[in-house]
């Protein structure tokens, strides 16, 4: 009894493996096929996916205008991050709690709301359409995200540290420069790599405030809605690669200090 | 000196709570007040692009009393039930199943290969369902090549691929949350109530289950909000023929410029979104009292 | 071998994991409504030999009986046996009174009845106001004695504890060594309590089975293993002693000579002494409180000359340290003592406070 058990638990197992893995197996696979659609048996091997990729001069500019969103929307979030990380840290105060309930709620928010909500508002204020917007929006729910990721590595850090800087003569700035920072610096580039990623993927908030400035995640939607095209693949491919990498290394960062 | 260095202390305090400031300033002024805002003019009008203060109802009037608002609700709560059960009939055993009979030296790579997936972007894996089981998809051709039916499958363009699209996604989600909640359950309670005359059914109806509640919320609450509001699975995968209610919002904003519908729209979905999740904590409160 | 008078008998039994035997062909019999306990370094087995007698492990080889029924491949949950775990594993999601009934509702006894039982259970061990209380809003003390509660209603053959007193503080601790014992005197129930806490084990059992990699050692009362070692482990486990290495020269019935470097030495052999051959090399062992300084009588035949080279005043003993010729031998006097360092000492002892092994 206990034996079919199993059997039927490593059933299960691979079935959703199978399922879970079948759309990026299809993506890459596919990348490399000359027909347009999935077809078997395999209609032939080629690179023209990937050329055309190079040789598109507006999934360049949008990929383009991505990296240069998601490295500000990164670095935006890792300073507003790290200092309320650093405030909470060193001050924290009794409703606390309830504070990070709110700071954390762009996370849980629809963002088909939180699109809409920044549209409306950033046309208002006249800064619609361009990639400061996207900038503005992403900031929002990763910098909420950045602190957290920050807090939890802090969290580990004695106080000792910097109050022993203090003592022997730094100022807050140096000690917070030489002392703290140096200490998180896993916590913050692991933060730096995982805002960087969720807002390199992001679509649905990109695409209420972006106007024609197009990320490349608003224009795979558009190409997506015109039909197969098995550039889509090429690309999904290539993303597939970077984000894991940046993955790897943030996971490989985020683990607690060993005592050196 | 004495005084001084009490000064500085407290000078040092309110500066260590100023640098909570440019954060939560961004949020106020760019999360807060666009929430807000977006409340107020569900509240007005729109005409020719420009927005009118008009101050009425009538948005909201329209979103209960047009079929089409109400079809397309029904048709988002219809898809949502129907994928959070898929979502926890599939993914409880494979979590209890990688807690509880996996062997440890395997659990970790079989974590990272669920969470692998998601290192491309949403989109492309949505659109990729659309080579897998469109017409011209490869569960379609295999299944023709084997002989086991004669026309294309037709499965893209309905719920159901709609459904997978989501499911694809939000499997993971559940199964990360249940198995961190199933791993932590201290095994000894387990054992204890083996020991005290409970067979391996009953240990899991009285001890597992009800420890693993907390988790299942969680997950429950992700998989709701995310399958209630997503629009891209829906609108890619499942065709323009049944729309979902997000899709509602989108069209009122981006197609009809009409923000004010928009925003009464995103209004409505925030209510039931906050009344599912009031039931959800109401039942849970009760699973883990009783 | 009548096999009713034995609560729990363990038959060559033997544990591996991983290659490495957590207990080693261990043969034990519990008799009836004893307190025993396992003794023993941590990783000497004594977990995994009570977790085998409650049915949570199984055993390699060997046979388990209990109370007559071999159990070796019975599940827990039908054993007679139940376990009070180490960190007492109450279940957080029930309050006191579900923890409690747990056992009886798994059995499908009634509610009225189980509400009975559950009270009486309390009023027994004095917590009857916590009934509805979780787990978490207990104190240490209080959360032992719920699951306590909740093995004993159970009316286990053997109950059995896996370091009962190890979460308590010290202060605490006395008290609950106390009323365990009175509770297992006052059920007449066997109890099988693992600890590594040699002062517990000979305050509350009946018998003690010291355990070193996997085997047993010795198995007796606290008086006769602490006094009548059959081993070195065993009897620097049990507490300080001092063990000097001497050759038999005489074995007659009522003394036994003895030659080593620090001296002859005799011993008076008790009644059921395991003879050592004439010639043969052995241990002799003596425990410091045995050993006398100040107050030496002609009795005390064994004696050396020593200088005193430490003192340790512990409140109401104070221990010394004696150097006699390369080595030292540690003394344990009553009361106040007054002996300086570098001070030229005699220590001596009677023949019958020492005992030999081999």
């Amino acid at each position: 009894m206990r034996r079919t058990g199993r059997y039927i638990f490593f059933a299960i197992l691979g079935l959703v493996l199978l399922f879970i893995f079948a759309p990026i197996i299809t993506i890459v696979v596919f990348s490399f096929n000359v027909d347009k659609f999935a077809s078997l048996p395999w209609k032939g091997f080629t690179l023209a996916w990937y050329s055309n990729l190079l040789l598109d001069a507006n999934i360049i500019e949008a990929l383009k205008k991505s990296i240069i969103v998601s490295i500000s929307v990164a670095l935006s979030s890792c300073v507003l991050g790290f200092l309320g990380a650093y405030a909470l840290y060193r001050r924290p105060f009794k409703l606390q709690n309830v504070y990070l309930a709110f700071m954390i709620s762009p996370l849980a928010v629809p963002w088909v709301i939180l699109g809409l909500a920044l549209a409306v508002f950033l046309t208002r204020l006249d800064m619609e359409g361009s990639l400061v917007s996207v900038w503005i929006s992403h900031t929002v729910f990763a910098a909420p995200f950045a602190m957290l990721i920050i807090r939890a590595r802090m969290s580990g850090l004695d106080s000792r540290f910097e109050e022993a800087s203090w003592d022997l003569g730094a100022n807050r700035l140096m000690a917070i420069w030489y002392v703290v920072i140096p200490l998180t610096l896993p916590g913050i580039i692991a933060a730096f790599l995982l805002t960087f990623t969720i807002s390199f993927d992001e679509v649905i908030i990109a695409w209420f405030v972006c106007g024609f400035e197009e990320t490349l995640p608003v224009k795979i939607y558009g190409m997506i809605r015109s039909g197969i095209n098995p550039t889509i693949n090429a690309i999904g491919s290539i993303i597939f690669i970077f984000t894991m990498s940046a993955a790897v290394l943030s996971q490989i960062l985020i683990r607690k200090p060993r005592d050196s | 000196m004495k005084i001084r260095l009490l000064r500085s202390e407290a000078l040092r305090n309110r500066l260590d709570l100023m640098a909570l400031l440019p954060i939560s300033g961004w949020e106020v002024f760019f999360y807060l007040i666009p929430l807000l805002f977006l409340l107020i003019i569900s509240f007005w009008t729109s005409k020719d692009y420009d927005l009118i203060p008009t101050w009425s109802l009538s948005n909201y009037q329209e979103v209960f009393s047009n079929p089409l608002f109400r079809k397309a609700f029904l048709w988002s709560v219809w898809i949502t039930i129907a994928t959070l059960l898929i979502t926890i009939s599939v993914a409880y055993p494979f979590a209890y199943g990688l807690a509880f009979v996996v062997p440890k030296k395997y659990r970790q790579v079989i974590l990272i290969a669920i969470v692998a997936p998601f290192w491309t972007n949403y989109l492309v894996r949505v659109y990729s369902w659309q080579l897998i089981i469109g017409g011209n998809g490869i569960i379609s051709q295999s299944l023709i090549a084997l002989g086991l039916i004669d026309t294309p499958l037709q499965i893209l363009y309905t719920h159901v691929a709609t459904s997978i699209g989501l499911l694809h996604f939000l499997i993971t989600v559940m199964i990360l949350n249940l198995y961190s909640t199933l791993d932590n359950i201290d095994r000894s309670l387990i054992e204890a109530a083996s020991d005290l005359g409970a067979g391996p059914f009953r240990c899991f109806f009285w001890i597992i289950f009800p420890l693993s509640v907390p988790g299942l919320a969680i997950g429950t609450m992700f998989v709701f909000i995310f399958a209630f509001t997503d629009f891209i699975a829906p609108s890619v995968l499942g065709g323009g023929t049944k729309p979902v209610f997000s899709q509602m919002i989108v069209d009122a904003a981006h197609w009809n410029a009409n923000y004010p519908m928009a925003s009464a729209l995103s209004a409505v979905m925030l209510l039931a979104i906050s009344a599912f999740l009031l039931l959800l904590f109401r039942i849970v409160k009760g699973i883990i009292k009783g | 071998m009548a096999t009713q008078s034995y609560d729990v008998i363990l038959e060559n039994v033997s544990k591996s994991y991983h290659k490495t035997r957590a207990v080693d062909r261990v043969s034990l019999n519990v008799k009836q409504g004893t307190f025993l306990t396992l003794l023993g370094p941590s990783g000497c087995g004594k977990t995994t030999t009570l977790r085998l007698i409650g049915g949570l492990e199984t055993p390699d080889e060997g046979r388990i009986l209990i109370k007559g029924r071999d159990v070796t491949h019975i599940p827990p949950y039908k054993r007679e046996t139940n376990l009070v775990f180490q960190d007492f594993a109450l279940f957080p999601h029930m309050n006191v009174f579900n923890n409690i009934a747990f056992g009886l509702r798994m059995s499908g006894v009634d509610r009225k009845e189980i509400d009975r039982r559950v009270h009486a259970m309390l009023e027994m061990v004095g917590l009857p106001e916590v009934l509805h209380r979780r787990p978490n809003q207990l104190s240490g003390g209080q959360r032992q004695r719920v699951a306590l509660c909740r093995a004993l209603i159970l009316e286990p053959a053997v109950l059995l504890l896996d370091e009962p007193l190890g979460a308590l503080d010290a202060k605490i601790r006395k008290q609950m060594q106390a009323e365990l014992k009175n509770l297992q005197v006052k059920l007449g129930r066997a109890f099988i309590s693992v600890t590594h806490d040699q002062e517990e084990a000979m305050t509350m059992s009946d018998e003690i089975a010291i355990m070193n990699n996997g085997k047993i050692e010795q198995v007796g009362t606290p008086l006769s293993i602490y006094e009548r070692p059959v081993s070195r482990f065993v009897a620097t486990f049990l507490g300080d002693c001092n063990l000097i290495d001497v050759i038999v020269q005489n074995v007659a019935p009522d003394m036994v000579t003895l030659r080593s470097n620090l001296g002859d030495f005799s011993f008076t052999p008790p009644t059921a002494w395991q003879p050592i051959v004439k010639g043969a090399a052995a241990s002799l062992m003596i425990r410091p409180e045995n050993i006398h300084i100040e107050e030496v009588n002609p009795a005390m035949v064994n004696r050396v000359q020593g200088i005193v080279s430490e003192s340790i005043f512990k409140g109401s003993n104070t221990e010394y340290q004696i150097r006699v010729n390369s080595t030292h031998i540690n003394v344990q006097v009553q009361g106040r003592s007054n002996l300086k360092q570098g001070q030229s000492v005699t220590a001596a002892w009677r023949s019958v406070d020492c005992y030999l092994f081999s």
